[in-house]
């Protein structure tokens, strides 16, 4: 068994279908992608935001300033500081240098202490402008949640307020906060690209198990037959194929894995071991996916590939690998049909990916790691119910 | 004990016969040939025999044994080379025969010594880093033929393996199933071409149309038939034998058949002592220009066409 292993390994790593679809095809697309993101990237690595504020008695009043002035400082931990402040003496001078484009917007306290925002009208399209209104937005809606919590303390009990510390542990942003919403949320879409892209590329790894079953196929070449001669058991000799198909799989998935992390530079919110062994079993259900295909029986091998093919770009398409209309169409089926969602391996590739990145508890991701397995051992009963055949009444 | 034994065995794919109530026994030891047209079911049998594919009748035995797709302890003593080479293109010459080796033989140690045994046997030495993409022709066929015997069965069967290569592999082939058998192995061996089987196989069955039409050694097979000689005359200066001439001819005694084509007078006599004498007075008779003048015992192509009434197309 372990020669029939070694020699699949060998086999099946030096077909050129398995080079390029499983291991080309993957490093391409998100070479591509990485190029058209490019100028979504570049707005996400920010600049401080230009703010104007208006330094009226007001605003002096007012603990916004106060709270501005630290998000105009680097913080503690050293990252950037989020505003770039100037300072205004009246209203009508901030407009003017708002209008003038020099800064995002402007910051007001009126007579009643009441924070304003103006920010110039919005342009088309995601750039730079609206990612840096929408910070502006943030920054006046928390301080406003924060004012109506310290509002509700004190009518709770206002002895509170007399204790810093408790104000204080009130105020603090709700974990990650500031990180989540400003450097997080931008790149969304474009992070739901590459793991979508993972989603496509691990079935394409299905490309392998589908040469490998149909190389131990009597009935598909010559080569089949004549390995069904042999005294090795059919058992045996897939099992041993298919090892070495999930082993080249993985490895595939490896190297696009490292090369979207480091090369394009996309995050996996830090769990990289996590992810390897998400694509661990993203690999075996691709090897199955392969081999249920490779086993059908009564269809010849060109159309096996083909079939493989359609299918996996159909379930990609329902993943949102083809772009933003793709990922409202994927939302879409994920509300109105969660059952066909949640059975979707390239969703399920994809969304796992997603909760790694997006939740702190693991819960979501082994639940997707489960759902994963649990594909893969039904894929391969399917299979083997098609495969038990030993003998073929024409080769 | 019959090392394979088939009866009454009938395969048909969709409304074609394939084999038709076909009996086969072999003897161990034997060199055994199953020579026929293209078509007439040679193919079909082993890949029954050996269980690759369903039969809708008969029953078949091998080493004494009912055969089945999960007899792998009777497999294991089968070598096969296929009328296709069936090797994989990404592996080395070693490595393909290490593979197929495997399939029979676990013990990496014991399996390292066959294939160097077989790529020795098959002189494939220097080839032996090669992957099959550059291997000529024959090469490949010896591949093949190593691919199949390296874990030395007691059986093999070998499908056509000569098909398309030079004489001088041909010969190498043929000396190494000799020498195979020598050393034990029983061999069914399948050709169209009848010199190869009349040289190695010691019993001989011709099939036709899913049938052997006659089985038997090569003596008894062209004792069968009342041939007893061949006699073929150069008539070139002729472009039409006269129809007197051959009439002539077909009257003498042991006279079976005469006819002429393509300036050549063939005649095949049964036996008799003074056939060739009789054939040339009436040539010389009807003042017939003779060149070159051959006369043979029968071929099995002469059996296979007496029994048939067809020729043995290759
Ligand atoms: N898979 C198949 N489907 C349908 N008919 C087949 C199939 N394989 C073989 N046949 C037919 O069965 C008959 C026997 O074929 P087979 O290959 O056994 O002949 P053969 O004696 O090996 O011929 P050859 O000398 O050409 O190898 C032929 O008429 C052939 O056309
Ligand atoms: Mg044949």
């Amino acid at each position: 068994m372990l020669s029939v292993f070694t020699a699949t390994l060998k086999t099946v790593a030096r077909d050129r279908g398995v080079f390029v679809w499983a291991l080309a095809f993957p490093i391409l697309l998100s070479t591509i992608f990485m190029l058209m993101f490019a100028n979504i990237d570049e707005a996400q690595s920010f600049d401080p935001v230009p703010t104007a504020v208006v330094a009226d008695a007001d605003w002096d009043a007012s603990p916004l300033a106060g709270a501005v002035e630290s998000l105009a400082e680097p913080d503690a931990e050293g990252s950037d500081a989020l505003l770039a402040v100037t300072a205004y003496p009246d209203e009508a001078a901030a407009r003017r240098a708002l209008l003038a484009g020099e800064v995002a917007g402007v910051l007001s306290v009126d007579a009643a202490g009441v924070p304003r925002l103006a920010v110039a009208p919005a342009d088309d399209g995601v750039g730079v402008d609206q990612v840096n209104q929408t910070i502006l937005q943030n920054v006046v809606s928390a301080y406003g949640r924060d004012r109506e919590l310290l509002a509700g303390i004190v009518a709770a009990d206002p002895r509170a307020l007399a204790d810093p510390d408790r104000v204080a542990a009130a105020l603090e942003p709700p974990e990650g906060l500031r990180s989540v919403s400003l450097t997080r949320e931008a790149p969304t879409e474009t992070v739901r690209f590459y793991y979508a892209l993972f989603g496509m590329a691990a079935l394409f790894g299905g490309t392998i198990g589908l040469v490998a079953v149909c190389r131990v196929q009597p009935n598909l070449s010559p080569l089949g037959a004549r390995c069904a001669v042999g005294a090795l058991s059919r058992g045996r000799v897939l099992v041993a194929s298919l090892a070495a198909c999930w082993v080249i799989a993985f490895a595939c998935l490896m190297v696009a894995f490292l090369y979207v992390r480091f090369v394009v530079g996309v995050g996996f919110g830090g769990r990289e071991g996590l992810c390897v062994a998400g694509l661990a079993a993203a690999a075996l259900l691709a090897t199955a996916l392969g081999t249920l295909v490779g086993s059908l029986p009564k269809v010849d091998y060109g159309a096996k590939t083909g079939l493989l093919t359609g299918i996996v770009c159909l379930l990609s398409l329902f993943a949102g690998l083809y772009g933003e209309p793709c990922m409202e169409l994927a939302d879409l089926v994920a509300r109105e049909a969660p059952a066909l969602a949640a059975l979707n391996p390239a969703r399920v590739i994809t969304d796992m990916f997603y909760s790694l990145y997006y939740y702190d508890s693991l819960a979501p991701f082994l639940a997707k790691l489960g759902t994963l397995l649990a594909l893969a051992a039904a894929l391969f009963a399917a299979s083997l119910a098609f495969v038990r055949r030993q003998r073929y009444a024409s080769i | 004990m019959d090392i394979v034994s088939v009866e009454n065995l009938v395969k048909r794919y969709g409304d074609l016969v394939a084999l038709d109530h076909f009996d086969l026994r072999i003897r161990p030891g034997e060199v055994f040939g199953l020579l026929g047209p293209n078509g007439s079911g040679k193919t079909t049998a082993i890949n029954c025999i050996l269980q690759l594919l369903t039969y809708d009748k008969g029953s078949i035995s091998l080493f004494g044994e009912p055969m089945a797709p999960t007899r792998y302890d009777l497999k294991r003593r089968i070598g096969v080379v296929p009328q296709n080479v069936a090797v994989f293109e990404e592996l080395t010459v070693r490595d393909n025969i290490d593979y197929f080796c495997s399939l029979y033989v676990g013990e990496r140690a014991r399996r390292r010594e066959l294939v160097e045994r077989a790529i020795a046997f098959v002189g494939l030495e220097d080839y032996a880093r090669f992957r099959p993409r550059k291997l000529s022709g024959g090469l490949l066929r010896r591949l093949n033929i190593a691919c199949g015997i390296a874990h030395e069965p007691d059986l093999v069967f070998f499908d056509e393996p000569t098909v398309a290569v030079d004489p001088q592999s041909r010969n190498a082939i043929l000396e190494g199933i000799k020498a195979m058998n020598a050393s034990g192995a029983t061999v069914v061996y399948t050709s169209h071409y009848m010199e190869e089987v009349e040289e190695i196989c010691t019993r001989i069955m011709i099939m036709d149309h899913g049938r052997g039409v006659a089985v038997g050694t090569n003596a008894e097979l062209k004792a069968m038939v009342s041939a007893g000689e061949r006699i073929e005359v150069e008539v070139a200066g002729l472009p039409e034998l006269p129809e007197p001439v051959l009439a002539d001819l077909r009257v003498l005694p042991h006279v079976r058949r005469a006819a002429a084509e393509d300036g050549r007078l063939t005649v095949m006599c049964g036996q008799g002592t003074r056939n060739v004498a009789d054939v040339l007075a009436v040539l010389e008779r009807h003042q017939v220009p003779m060149g070159r003048i051959y006369a043979e015992p029968p071929t099995l192509n002469d059996v296979f066409l007496e029994i048939t009434g067809t020729d043995l197309r290759d």
